[in-house]
Order: structure tokens, then sequence, then C-alpha cells
């Protein structure tokens, strides 16, 4: 009996036990909980709906759920042009985004300026405030949205990870 | 009528010297029989003191008139009978450089009852720049007039919430005159450094640098 027990435990330790390192862990367990705070100021804000709801369905990603509170959010998605109005508007959520925290400028305006080349707009969001992921499209598509989802994903697989 | 309507007119802008690079018997004037041209008879009759001029373009009536008359005709144009023009579709301006009235402020409006448009355009000079509020007449020019003074630079006299409405505060300076730098931008923010000046691929037109390396872009 006790042979055939201590048998036992030592077929089933392998089968259990995954070597990995704790920041690849981390890094597995963030990159599929992603809440998305959706900072949308323009038209490109019709696609994110198209890329958040059923059709293309970001929560395959783990990143399906909108939080309208900055307090809550990790990911900001800037969908749209971005004003010099509302630049210190767009500072202040990310400052009151909690670590860890990411950055997609989705859709050119949000990237560069775009097409707006004036007197209102900032050419570029990260003139602003620091930019992880640019998604570049006027509106980009929902294939390059999920793109720039996948790239972000495999950057913080890779990222160093406080905890 | 519809001939003397068109002397008249022509007459009327050479007096005015307000068109005068214009040949506007070389338009194209597709409504021969456009109605209501009675509006800007009525008005050069009964208020012929401010009319400057008038013309007819594709079937749509102009009327240019000097600054003190605006509220008195808009009163007439919206009361009476025979008129209703009860909506003040569009209030806007427009900027001339080369003009000796600089700025030209201009109202479309649209009766409903009749269905007919008629559009009012006033003169101003540079110097002087100013006009009186239609406020009183029409709640919709509220935020147009908003819009344009803070635009144009052009003041409305009496208007009851004078502030800016699309731009910030400490925004300078009028972004649509002709003079404004097209792309001279005001930040109300710190730029991060990010290593690149971003309207090398921007801009189509290729001019303005100068500009935004004032602003530390």
């Amino acid at each position: 009996m006790e042979e055939r027990g201590f048998g036992l435990a030592i077929e089933r330790i392998p089968s259990i036990a995954i070597p990995t390192k704790l920041h690849a862990a981390i890094g597995w367990a963030r990159k599929f909980s992603l809440f998305v705070y959706p900072f949308v100021t323009a038209c490109c804000g019709m696609e994110y709906m198209s890329v958040a709801t059923a059709h293309y369905d970001l929560d395959r990603f783990g990143a399906a759920l909108p939080r309208f509170s900055p307090r809550q959010a990790d990911l900001l998605l800037i969908v749209g042009t971005v004003n010099q109005k509302i630049a210190p508007v767009l500072q202040m959520i990310y400052e009151q985004m909690c670590e860890p925290k990411w950055v997609i400028a989705f859709g050119a305006c949000a990237s560069c300026g775009g097409p707006y080349d004036n007197y209102a707009v900032l050419q570029g969001s990260d003139l602003a405030i620091p930019v992880d992921v640019y998604i570049p499209g006027c509106p980009p598509r929902p294939e390059a949205v999920l793109d720039g989802i996948m790239k972000l994903q495999a950057k913080i697989q890779n990222q160093d990870h406080t905890y | 009528m519809a001939d003397k309507g068109k002397h008249a007119s022509k007459a009327a802008y050479d007096e005015g010297d307000l068109y005068s690079k214009v040949n506007w018997d070389e338009v194209p004037d597709p409504v021969e029989d456009a109605p209501a041209d009675e509006v800007v008879e009525l008005i050069k009759k009964e208020y012929g003191d401010y009319v400057i001029g008038n013309h007819r373009f594709r079937g749509d009536r102009t009327v240019t008139i000097k600054r003190d008359g605006l509220v008195e005709i808009a009163k007439r144009l919206k009361d009476d009978e025979n008129l209703k023009f009860n909506f003040l579709m569009d209030l806007t301006a427009a900027d001339y450089p080369e003009n000796e009235y600089r700025f030209e402020v201009v109202y479309h409006f649209f009766s409903y009852e009749k269905g007919m448009r008629l559009r009012l355009k006033v003169p101003l000079k540079a110097d002087d720049l100013w006009i009186e509020t239609l406020t009183s007449l029409y709640e919709t020019a509220n935020w147009f007039e908003r819009e344009v003074m803070e635009f144009f630079g052009i003041t409305f006299k009496h208007h009851p919430d004078p502030r800016k409405l699309f731009l910030y505060d400490e925004f300078k300076g009028f972004p649509l005159r002709k003079d404004y730098p097209y792309n001279k931008r005001q930040p109300l923010i710190e730029y991060r450094d990010v290593g690149v000046e971003r309207h090398h691929f921007t801009s189509m037109r290729g001019s303005g640098t100068d500009i935004d390396k004032d602003n530390g872009q």
C-alpha cells in the first residue's frame, strides 16, 4: 500500500507543476485581464463600439469590460481627436488611473493629430501622456484594433512587473 | 421687374463699392422667376437709407445693409405677417483683409410659412468692430454670436452672455481671421519630449514650422 501511494505522488507532480518565472506568470495574468477606460472624443468611437461588441468581441482578449471610472481601469484607450482644450483633462484621467496602466492611441488623430494641423488640435496624444501602442487608420479597421491589443498583450507579457 | 431689380442692384454695388470686383451680369442665375423678390423691394423701399446693395445668386437673395439698421430690419422681417422670417438658420462672419470693410457678418433667415430664404450681410470696418446683438429677437443667435465673437473678434453689443463658447479662456487672438497663422497653437499643457517634430509629417503645406518651435513643439 505504501509503495503504491508513493508511486502515485511521483506520477502526479509533473502533471500539475508548470515551470515558469514569476514575472512571466504575472504578465500572463495581467495581459488577459485588461480593464478598458474608453476616452472617446470623436468618430473613432463608432469603430470602438464595433470592436467592443459581439462582431469583433474584445472579450476574447480579456478586455471586454469598459470601466467608466479611471480608478478601476488599467488600459486607457484614447479614441479620437485630442484638442488643446481637452489635453489637461486627458492628463488628469491618466494620473487618476492606478498602476499598472497602459495607453493605446486609437486612430490617426490620437496618434499624431491626423489630418488636423491647425490651432486647436494636439499633434499626437503622446505629447500629453506616454503611449504604449499606436493604431493607425482613419478610423482603424476593427482588425487593426485587435492587432493593437495583441501587440499590447505581447508587451505586457514581456514587461518587468511590480507587485 | 426682374430686369429692373438687376440694374438697380448693379448700381447699388457700384455705389457701395463693396463688390466692384465681381461682374454680377456674368454670374449665372438659373432661377429667373424666383419668388419673393418683393422682400428685397420692401426692404429697399422702407429702409432705403440702410441698404447698401443687393443681389441674387442662383435664386438666393442677399441684401447688404448698414449696421445701424440691422435690428430694425430683422424685427420687421420676423413680425411682418406676409414675411414671417421666424428662423435664424445661420449667423457667421467672413474676413476680407483687402477690403476697406474688412469683416462681413452674415445672417441667414428662413420663413417656414412662406418657404423663403433671405441673407443679410453687414460690412464692418476693422477699427470699428461691433454690431448689435439679435438675441432679443432670436434665441438661437446667442451661441452663434458667441462663436463669431471668439473666432473673429467682433463684439456683439448687449449680448446677454458674452463668454467664449468653444475655445478656452487662455486663448489669445482670433483663429479664423486670415492673419492668424493656421497652425499657431496655444497649448494648455507642457508638451512631453517625443523626439520628433510632428508638423513635418502632418502638414501638407510645409509652412508654419517656426510657429511650432515658438511653442516648444
